[in-house]
């Protein structure tokens, strides 16, 4: 292993979250065993997050997979979260919500292209050189900056139309 | 000081609305944005150089030059996304593409919203309340679209790999929505 647990020190670039898969880039994967420290980006506004994080091996059917630990409840996750009071915790513990579990109510999520936004950055993010998801991407790619064309022509427009109108009242 | 004029100048003001809205998604992005608002304050507007200006512009060449310089504020960073989306990954060219694209919308909608906001403080000043109503909703959903597109243009950037890139974009994408505002 040749490791020692305090020397290890993980800064995770990505925001609000720390991924099993960095953490592996940094301890390598001849690791059994430790435990680091984590540094993990806040979301909008909110403090980064310190925490001692362990790396295990966890055997999962015939495979052995490496998992982080959650520090509060020391189940084996994947990903874990800023929970936004300087702590880190996996998705329960975190208490985080997906993007959609937030603002599936909201005005700009239903009907101003929030909802093919988050389609189109989770098609990306899972993609792995999957032809056809992306495929998929670039077709709503290209219909998101479509729809956001018509929306911006339509307010522009509208507003033409009012100034036109005002001068034209203005003139009378 | 003439309207365009004292937009222009309350556009180049720091003020610290740009840290506490929604535009700074990371404590990475605080020092650069401190840094772009520091370099604003320097170019920011003296009142003998607003005093002279008023002499010499007249409001379409005011609100002309305003375009004009952020567009040319613009380039660097667009030809930058534009390389991107010509070399990078898979992935990020379809994220560059898309935010090249809604930088192109934005720009139509800030000059829009620039014009609704200075007819609606002329029709404020004439007096005539009522005209200046009727543009103020339609400023007010032009702003709303405008800030829409201002966070796809943030989402998307964070996926992209190229972090300079990404922290001028947010930056960026939060400069342009405040034009208007």
């Amino acid at each position: 292993m040749g490791i020692e647990a305090s020397s290890v020190e993980v800064f995770s670039l990505r925001i609000g979250e720390l991924r099993v898969g960095d953490v592996l880039d940094v301890v390598g994967t001849d690791v059994v065993e430790v435990e680091l420290l984590a540094v993990v980006l806040g979301r909008d506004g909110q403090a980064p997050a310190t925490g001692r994080v362990g790396v295990r091996r966890h055997r999962a059917g015939r495979a052995y997979h490496f998992m982080l630990t959650c520090p509060s409840c020391s189940s084996p996750v994947r990903v874990l979260h800023n929970d936004g009071a300087q702590g880190i915790g996996c998705r329960g513990c975190a208490a985080h919500r997906t993007r959609h579990q937030q603002q599936k109510r909201r005005l700009d999520y239903r009907q101003l292209g929030g909802r093919e936004e988050d389609r189109l950055l989770r098609l990306l993010r899972t993609s792995n050189g999957n032809q056809a998801r992306r495929r998929r991407a670039r077709r709503l790619a290209r219909s998101l900056a479509q729809a956001d064309h018509l929306r911006v022509d339509v307010v522009v427009a509208e507003a033409t139309n009012m100034l036109t109108a005002i001068a034209d009242r203005e003139a009378t | 000081m003439s309207l365009p004029q004292a937009e222009e100048a309350a556009e180049l003001a720091p003020s610290d609305y740009d840290i506490a809205g929604a535009g700074v998604p990371s404590p990475v992005a605080v020092p650069v944005l401190l840094r772009e608002l520091q370099q604003q304050a320097q170019q920011a507007p003296t009142p003998e150089k607003v005093a002279s200006a008023e002499t010499s512009d007249s409001p379409a060449s005011a609100a002309g030059s305003l375009r004009e310089r952020r567009a040319e504020q613009l380039r660097p960073l667009r030809t930058e996304l534009r390389q991107v989306a010509r070399r990078g990954t898979v992935e990020e060219r379809i994220l560059a593409q898309l935010i090249d694209d809604e930088f192109d919308v934005m720009m139509l909608l800030e000059e829009a919203k620039r014009q609704l906001a200075h007819q609606s403080l002329e029709l404020i000043v004439q007096g005539n309340p009522q005209s200046a109503l009727l543009l103020g909703q339609v400023l007010h959903r032009a702003v709303s679209t405008s800030n829409v597109l201002k966070q796809r243009i943030q989402n998307c950037a964070a996926g992209l790999a190229n972090l300079r890139l990404q922290q001028h974009l947010l930056v960026m994408a939060g400069e342009v929505r405040n034009d208007g505002d």
